[in-house]
């Protein structure tokens, strides 16, 4: 007896949707679980700390217990994808009748269920808890606060999912994944210690400038999910939260798409399009620039405070450094044995 | 006769290295066909392709009746791989896998699965990670008969069978090829199992299409002549180019010779043999004589050399 029930293309999204949570179900299990424990680690310490059962409600999640969502996220896009790619078990869904933009769409649908099912729940239950204490006016902060972090979860795990969908190799997926959402951090440390090198030993800047230059650096910081601490004190937090929803849209389409364009027999190599080797060169390029940069300053540029020559100093060696890196990784490829970089053959 | 398969100047590269040059191919839809060839010479990635799982760098294929190209997933509803290399999914329960493949095909046949798991002797409460590798291959042609595929794509389906269950399994996809009418494509190593079951052979060869034939006309594309010659190998008989090998012992010698084999008769005998006969050959024997005119040349391992 041959089936006829419902509609195909219905019935296809739902094995697809099947397949994946029992091939999966695990690490969703585990990554609802420990998505909880932010929430649950604020209540536990507040209560310990702070005897009022009204001040524990308005801190709650606050600090940096909301790193642990934003790592779980980070793992669970790579986990889910890796678990396929092991053993060849890709082969056995790519193989069949089913997409790859379906493919990718079954676990982008069950990572958002799984990092916000713990959000929702948490902030009907501490809604509850508001009106329970007569504070209803808290419950605005706390949904914003809500909101902060499962936006903050998601577009991190957008994040790993488009990185493991472009890279064959789980160390820069990895990599890929922790570079991109903690690039404001990166930048905002690295133009500090660019502004602070600069300056001549026992004459540290002025009084302004060292607060300009701490108020860029945290605006820089502000737009890092790894930045918990700052949106806290520096308000605009649904600002940050719709930043982190564009972020999980952005990267989430980038998954589907490279995905979908990705070539079968590239899947394994550590970047599958060549093209994203240009982003690796360019990181390396930020590092090299900003580590140049910061030795000349101290040691042969001690007269001015003026930004100007650090900045120079800074495009020289990141451009240098573009170039070196990238012949770097050509040679490796060509004359080695490594089978490292665009050059492998 | 329409083509269930049509390959037009298809060439696959991997990393600048040809996999695959310029492949023109035909498969007659309802046959059985054998896809030989040595290791590497591009089997895998042909079928591959066909599936429209991989690319190819030039050309076009067309499976049945649809051209595969950027995603070929409802192509995908009536063409079936299945490929013994590859472990299936662990984390899956038979039964589980089953069901996932029920929602999948469009085609889907409850009652033949269900009558397959139990001829196959799968039970659906078995995890697929702890089922052997004929118990998987088994699942996984079990699940593909149940689909109702146009196509099927074999790659080594009876590596790691025993004898037993490969018989079952072949006999199956006979069956199926007969009753369905679907095309069966088998790419493999073993020449015994294409001339048992297949209607058409392909043979290629580091990447080249060397041929495609009935296999009955090619069981004739290659002969084999047992002859004695008192008076030694004639020279002119040197560059004869229908000559594919010649192995000498003493005044005897096997000659394998490509087309008919009555046309080279004449020559022995006017070069003085005293016995000319035809020796039988088997598939295995074309097969080794095709590779060996297009340029295979390891060497034979012979006791006395060792």
């Amino acid at each position: 007896m041959r089936h006829s029930n419902g509609n195909p293309s219905k019935r296809r999204d739902q094995a697809v949707l099947y397949r994946e949570w029992r091939a999966n179900r695990s690490l969703y299990g585990i990554a609802l679980l420990a998505t909880l424990s932010p929430y649950l680690l604020t209540f536990m310490t507040n209560s310990l700390s702070q005897p009022a059962y009204s001040r524990y409600v308005g801190n709650y999640i606050v600090g940096q217990f909301s790193v642990i969502a934003f790592v779980v996220a980070a793992g669970l896009g790579i986990a889910v994808m890796w678990h396929d790619r092991i053993g060849d078990h890709l082969a056995d869904v790519l193989e069949g009748p089913v997409s790859r933009r379906q493919f990718i769409w079954a676990k982008i649908r069950w990572s958002g269920l799984t990092l916000m099912v713990p959000g929702v729940i948490m902030a009907l239950w501490v809604s509850v808890l508001c009106f329970a204490i007569g504070r209803p006016q808290a419950i605005g902060a706390v949904l914003l606060r809500d909101f902060w972090l499962t936006s903050g979860a998601l577009a991190i795990a957008m994040t790993s999912l488009a990185m493991a969908s472009a890279m064959g190799s789980l160390l820069f997926a990895a990599a890929g994944t922790a570079v991109w959402p903690l690039l404001p951090v990166l930048a905002g440390s690295v133009y500090l210690s660019m502004v602070y090198s600069s300056t001549r030993p026992g004459h540290g800047l002025s009084q302004r400038a060292m607060i300009r230059a701490n108020q860029t650096w945290a605006m820089i910081q502000h737009f890092s999910p790894f930045a918990p601490t700052v949106p806290f004190q520096h308000g605009s937090i649904f600002g940050y939260g719709v930043e982190y929803v564009a972020m999980a849209a952005v990267f989430g389409y980038a998954a589907m798409t490279w995905w979908h364009r990705a070539e079968s027999e590239r899947m394994r190599d550590p970047m599958v399009f060549p093209f994203l080797w240009n982003l690796y060169y360019a990181a390396l390029a930020l590092l090299t620039g900003g580590m140049g940069a910061a030795i000349v300053m101290h040691f042969y540029y001690q007269s001015s405070v003026s930004p100007l020559p650090l900045y120079v100093f800074w495009s020289i060696f990141a451009l240098g450094g573009w170039f070196f890196w990238r012949w770097a990784h050509l040679w490796i490829g060509r004359r080695t044995t490594l089978r490292w970089g665009p050059g492998v053959r | 006769m329409t083509a269930a398969i049509s390959a037009h100047g298809v060439t696959k590269t991997f990393r600048g290295r040809p996999v695959l040059k310029n492949i023109d191919w035909s498969v007659t839809a309802g046959h059985i066909h054998g896809l030989i060839g040595a290791n590497g010479a591009g089997k895998t990635t042909l079928l591959r392709l066909a599936l429209g799982v991989l690319r190819p760098n030039q050309g076009s294929l067309t499976v049945a009746g649809e051209s595969v190209g950027q995603d070929s997933a409802q192509m995908r509803q009536r063409v079936h791989y299945v490929a013994s290399s590859h472990q299936m999914a662990g984390g899956f329960r038979t039964g589980e896998w089953v069901r996932y493949a029920s929602l999948l095909y469009d085609r889907w046949d409850s009652e033949r699965i269900n009558r397959l798991l139990k001829a196959l002797e799968l039970s659906p409460g078995a995890a697929i990670g702890q089922l052997s590798t004929g118990q998987q291959i088994s699942l996984k042609l079990a699940i593909a008969i149940a689909a109702r595929p146009d196509v099927m794509l074999l790659d080594e389906p009876t590596n790691g069978l025993d004898v037993v269950v490969k018989r079952q399994i072949l006999q199956l996809i006979i069956d199926m090829a007969a009753s369905e009418g679907t095309t069966i494509v088998m790419a493999t190593h073993n020449i015994q199992d294409v001339e048992r079951m297949a209607d058409s052979v392909s043979v290629l060869y580091e990447g080249r299409m060397v041929l495609t034939q009935d296999v009955d006309a090619m069981k004739q594309y290659v002969n084999c002549l047992q002859v004695v010659l008192p008076g030694g190998w004639p020279d002119s008989l040197d560059k004869d180019s229908r000559i594919i090998q010649v192995k000498r012992r003493g005044q005897v010698a096997l000659v394998t010779i490509q087309g008919d084999a009555r046309a080279v008769e004449s020559l022995f005998i006017g070069a003085g043999a005293t016995m000319v006969e035809p020796i039988p050959m088997d598939l295995t024997d074309v097969f080794a004589a095709i590779l060996k005119k297009e340029g295979y040349s390891r060497e034979t391992l012979e006791w006395e050399s060792i």
